[in-house]
Formats: C-alpha cells, structure tokens, sequence
C-alpha cells in the first residue's frame, strides 16, 4: 500500500502508533511535510470520525479498508452512537404503495436557516428489508431480466402490493426498528436501517396465536425495547381478545422474544388484568410503556423489561381527558420519548399544544408542562375539528424550540419561540401526500454484536436485493421553506392561522399578518425553568 | 531565595523553544494544560527553557494564545469561531497534530470538532486527498462501495 513518502513521526505518536511506516526525518523535513495525515495513530483518526454525523462516516467507510475497519469496530459504533442525536426517519405513506425506503433527516438548528429557494436534500436514503424478496420476484418475472434489471423501459421498478409487501413501522429503540406485518400486527423483522442488516423473528406458535376466528375480536400488539443492563433487545407481542359485545379486554396473552433466541416465550399476565386501546409504544429506562385509551380515561400502561412483567405506573397529568366538545379527545394525545425522559403530548385542539414530561420516572406527581402553544384559532372563531392535528414531539434541542407540525397540506411547522418563531417546510420530490415520521438514533452497530447466541441469521440488505428498485425508490426528497403562494394554500385549507413571527432579540414579538398573537407560555405561568430548550414535533392530520 | 522558592506559580512563566530554535513565553498555568510540558517541566524544572522539538515557531503562537483565554474562561463559542476562520486546511492539521503532541486536550478536542465540520458533506476523494491516504480497496470492492454510495446519495458529485 503506498503512503506519501517521509511522513512524520513525533516521538509520543511513535510509541502509540502501531503503524509506523514513516521513518523519523529530520526536524526541518518534518515540517515541510507536517500537513500530511497519513500516517497518525488510528486512534487520533478515531477522534475525528467521532465528532461526525451518520451522513458522513457512511462516506468516510469508503476511504479505505483501515478506515471501514474502524468506523465497524464495536467499540467505535458503540461510542458514536452515545453521541448521536435523534433525527427522523421519513418514509411516504401513500396505501397504494409500497415504501420501503427511509429518508434520514439530521435535525439541527441550523438546518432551519433554508429558505424558499433552496431546498435541503433529504439524505442518506436507508432501504428497509424486502417482506418476501422470492414472491415480487415471481410477480415481477416477466419484468426482470437476468441480472435482476428491468428490462421494459417503460415501467420504472417492481410491481408490488402494499398488503402483502409492505412492513409496518412499529417503533424504534435504541438505533433498531421493529417491523410488522401491516394488517395483523405481528412483529416479523427487526432490523438496523443504516448497516442493513435484519433479522426476522421466529414464526409464531401458530395455536395460540391463530387469527383466523372471526367470532372473537382480537388485536396484536408488538413493540421493541431494550434493556441496557443486559445489552439485550425483547420484542413482546399481546394478543388481545376483545369481548363480543363490548370494547373490553377478555383475555390476553404475552409472549416475548429475547433478539438472537429462537422463541417466543410466555409471560405471565394477572389474569384481572384489562388493556385498553394501546397506541405508542415507549421504551425508557429499561421498561416499555402504552397509552391506553379507555373511554374518555387515558391511563399508561408499562411492561418491566428485566422481570418480564407488567406493573402499575402513574397516569398521565389529570388535565387530560378534560376535553368537553370533541369526540376526537382521546386520539390527539402522543406519548414518546426525549431525552431519557417520557413525554406527553396533547393536541387535541391545533389551538393548544401542550407538552408534559415526567421529570422523575415512575413519579406521577413529576409530570411538568413545558410548553403550551396557543396558536390561533380559526377566523371563524372556533376550531374546526376535522382538522385537529396530531402533534408527536421527535426533537428537544439544547438551544431552541422546535415544534414540528405536520399538517395534511404536507408541512412541516418548526417552532422555536426564541430566534425563529414558526417557520414552515414541506417535502418535495414524492407522489405521496402523506408521510410517516419515526424518530430514531442511526446507530452503525451491528447486529451481530447485539444478539445473544447464533441461532439467528443476520442478514443484510445490501447482499441480493441491492438491484430490486420498487417504484417509489426513483423519487428524491428535500425540505424546503413554501413560497408565498404556497403558504397561502396553507392557510387558506386549514382552520387556524399561523404565521412567521419574527422575534427580534429584545424579546417583543412582531408578526408578519394581522390576525392573532402566538404566545409560548400558558396563562397559568406553569413553564419549567427547561422552557429554553426546544422540541420538534410533528404531526398528523386524522 | 526562600521567597523564590515559595512563589506561586501562577505568576510564572515558562520559557518554551520551538524545533526551529524560537523562544516563547508562556505562562505556568497555561503550561500545566499541556499535559507533554508539564512532565517536561516536572523532569527538566522549571527554569530552564523546554525544548518542543516537534512544534515550531507558525503555530505555537496560536496554541499560546488559545491557552491564554482559556486560564481566564473566556473561551467562547464567538472566540472559538474566531480562532479557526482564518486557518486553512493545513494550518488546522498542523495545530491539530500539535496539540495532540502537547497533549492538550482542549484544544485538541476543539480541533478535531473543526476539522470534522470541514469534512461534512465532503466526497469520498476528498476525504482522502485531505488525510493523504490512498484507495486500498480492490476494483470489484471499489464499484461495490460506489452503487451503494450512490443509491444513498442521490446526485451528490463524487469529487466535490
């Protein structure tokens, strides 16, 4: 392998550097020829990989065989991933098509600098696994020729069908996803988008699980958590059959899978035990958590990941389920986590966004507000209730605000209420309207190295179905800011008003329309001192 | 002499020479951050002149004046910003490599955080003509490497 020639060799690198090819010159040639990198220690190399985002190390893998060596090492991944921030994963939601592909979006303030004319590409692009790779195969054979192309120029990619191909995103945890099948709910990969390996779960025991029967109504909840005590990834899976008659929980039964074993284990559930309507699963601190939707009641419900159990958890802050004119109530609350800490979200009415986070895990009287975002009311006066967005925070960042709404004209509302005020953007480059956003670590650890035993497979992405193009896989996204017109459509299709604020730096607020006024804080005066830190959102219309 | 003796260092200076035989003057406290003067201190005392053969008279200059604001805190994002603007490629290297041979690693951090901002979003090549390594990987690996580089990065140029 060739190096530049006369690399230096400062006498402490030396002693650490097990790669010394350079011989030791003279003090004057070594200036001269200082700039050149080529031969520090892999760990000082280390050091800079470091300080990278996902984006880049994808790239520097690249550079050469010592350098893949070291961004793949365990010990590298492991360190990069502590420092890694959460980003988005974007993936469209359009029910006629398959999606598999993930557009990475790396939040961070800065981005939100871009205006209407430029627009920021969302990239890297991650490839979920293939569902059944031999069955398009054979849908498709006519299409492909030989070496896996499509040989009809006419038609751009595989014909696919979203029921019986496309994978549910049920959540992410600790850098992996969890897919399922999209119309049982039955967990079937995990997978790491950035490395593109997978791993599919063990089939089922068919017996206990068989949804076949129509006269008992049941439903399949999954979720992926992880224990960081014991570096192990469960997936646990309820059936719950719900009685004739009522929306009550009969019975259920759990089983639970370590990642890398071959079984689904049972757990024991207290037979009195009733679960309502599950939405957002949770993992934080080593336990999975739900909202439940009972009625009007919300209550939480969480899973123990190290004694495999349920036990009792505080409900959400009494203000919710207070609200009186919408039937839509229960549905706008979202739950997640940020930072280590559990959230709550309530949008029910676009007018009040409110977040609560439980500053002391497992204590229900640590529920503290954050952030009440009273934005205006439609110019009719009320709310227009087939509108209510859906806010799920995704990002809490050190030096500003963001609240990231997803409205259903395909916008994203970052808020930070003390430089930016709101700012909007929207996705471009895709047929679909909808989009489907999943906050998650990019992790570059493998699988490998994060399951227990070796009766699994870990497969990889990149190894047969790299050619595969599905139809969608042609588009490229990016994020741009609306121009006027645009901002207009907005405006004019929902039933509120929004608008740019510009806050200038001595605190006053001047609005760039007439109408209403967005204020940060509640009238109750109920912001945790944490108020200056920001929070991304983002939202669906229902 | 006693007095001498009992003096406290932070009042001192130490007198550093470059591999190209200048003199600089730093001061104690500034010293003790770089963790390779200090044990030079420690072996050599403090009187005499520290030798820095591996770091010369273009940067240790900056690397002075980096220590001098950080023993009165007022390193900020603002001074730090500052400090780098003006450096091009190789100057950031050579600061960077001295740091790392001073053992000072404030500045050392700082810097690597520097040069990875310099690298962002930057090609594959000129990833490697900035760190001077060469392409080891072998053709078939090569265009292997390059599909699903470009399948993840739609229209990003190869030799930006």
């Amino acid at each position: 392998m060739k190096r530049k020639k006369h690399s230096i060799s400062p006498t402490r690198v030396t002693q650490r550097c097990n790669k010394a090819k350079g011989k030791v010159v003279d003090e004057e040639e070594s200036h001269q020829l200082c700039p050149y990198f080529a031969n520090i220690p892999s760990h000082i190399t280390a050091q800079i990989l470091l300080q990278l985002p996902i984006k880049s190390l994808i790239i520097c893998r690249c550079v050469c065989k010592m350098w893949k060596t070291l961004i793949s090492e365990p010990h590298f991944a492991k360190l990069h991933f502590e420092k890694t921030p959460v980003s988005l994963m974007i993936r469209t939601n359009d029910h006629r098509r398959v999606s598999r592909t993930l557009y990475l979006l790396e939040c961070e303030p800065e981005k939100f600098e871009i205006g209407s004319d430029n627009h920021v590409k969302l990239q890297p692009i991650f490839k979920l696994p293939l569902r059944d790779a031999k069955s398009l195969l054979h849908c498709n054979r006519f299409v492909l020729d030989k070496n896996g192309e499509s040989s009809n120029s006419g038609r751009q990619g595989l014909y696919s069908k979203p029921d019986l191909d496309k994978f549910n995103i049920v959540n992410s945890c600790n850098g992996l996803l969890c897919l399922s099948d999209l119309s049982t709910g039955n967990p079937l990969v995990v997978c790491n988008p950035v490395t593109g390996e997978f791993i599919r779960l063990p089939k089922a025991t068919i017996t206990r699980f068989r949804l076949n029967t129509t006269q008992v109504r049941k439903k399949l909840q999954t979720a992926l958590g992880f224990l960081s005590k014991t570096n192990e990834y469960k997936v646990i899976k309820m059936l719950i059959r719900y009685g004739f008659r009522s929306n009550d929980c009969e019975s259920v039964i759990v089983e639970i899978n370590t990642l890398g074993t071959s079984l689904w284990r049972n757990v024991e559930v207290d037979s009195q035990l009733s679960i309502p309507r599950l939405k957002y699963p949770t993992c934080v601190n080593g336990a999975l958590h739900w909202i439940g939707f009972e009625g009007q009641q919300m209550s939480i419900l969480c899973f123990c990941l190290e004694s495999e159990r349920f036990q009792s958890f505080p409900s959400p802050p009494h203000v919710f389920g207070n609200h009186n004119n919408s039937t839509y109530g229960n549905t706008n609350i979202t739950m997640g986590e940020l930072k280590g800490f559990l959230y709550i979200c309530d949008s029910t009415c676009f007018s009040d966004v409110t977040m609560w986070v439980m500053n002391e895990y497992g204590n229900g009287d640590s529920w503290t507000k954050l952030y009440n975002i009273d934005t205006l009311v439609s110019s009719l006066g009320r709310p227009n209730l087939s509108h209510c967005g859906l806010c799920l925070p995704v990002k809490h960042f050190e030096e500003g605000a963001a609240v990231l709404l997803y409205h259903s004209c395909n916008c994203f509302i970052y808020y930070e209420p003390d430089k930016y005020g709101f700012k909007v953007f929207q996705i471009h480059g895709s047929r679909s309207d909808f989009f489907e956003i999943i906050p998650h670590i990019p992790s570059l650890i493998s699988l490998k190295d994060v399951i227990k035993g070796d009766n699994i497979e870990v497969q990889n992405i990149h190894s047969r179905c790299a050619k595969f193009k599905l139809r969608e896989e042609n588009e490229t996204l990016s994020l741009s800011q609306p121009n006027d017109e645009d901002l207009e459509r907005i405006r004019r299709s929902s039933s509120f008003d929004f608008e740019i604020i510009n806050i200038s730096s001595d605190g006053d607020m001047s609005s760039s329309s007439s109408d209403g006024d967005i204020s940060s804080s509640s009238s109750d005066g109920d912001i945790s001192s944490s108020s200056s830190d920001g929070v991304f959102f983002y939202g669906l219309i229902i | 002499m006693a007095q001498e003796a009992s003096s406290s260092t932070s009042s001192k200076t130490i007198s550093l020479k470059t591999g190209d035989g200048e003199i600089f003057e730093i001061e104690a406290s500034a010293a003790k951050q770089m963790k390779t003067v200090q044990r030079l201190i420690d072996d050599l005392g403090d009187d005499i002149t520290i030798p820095l053969h591996n770091v010369f008279s273009k940067e240790l200059p900056k690397i002075i004046e980096y220590y001098k604001k950080d023993i009165t805190g007022e390193i900020t994002k603002d001074f730090e910003a500052e400090f780098v603007k003006d450096l091009n490629d190789d100057e950031v290297k050579v600061l960077f490599l001295a740091a790392n041979y001073l053992d000072a690693n404030k500045l050392f951090e700082f810097l690597s955080q520097n040069i990875a901002d310099r690298l962002e979003s930057k090609s594959v090549e000129y990833v490697r003509k900035y760190f001077g390594v060469e392409n080891d990987f072998t053709p078939e690996e090569e265009s292997k490497l390059r599909e699903e580089r470009a399948w993840s990065f739609r229209g990003i140029k190869e030799d930006e």
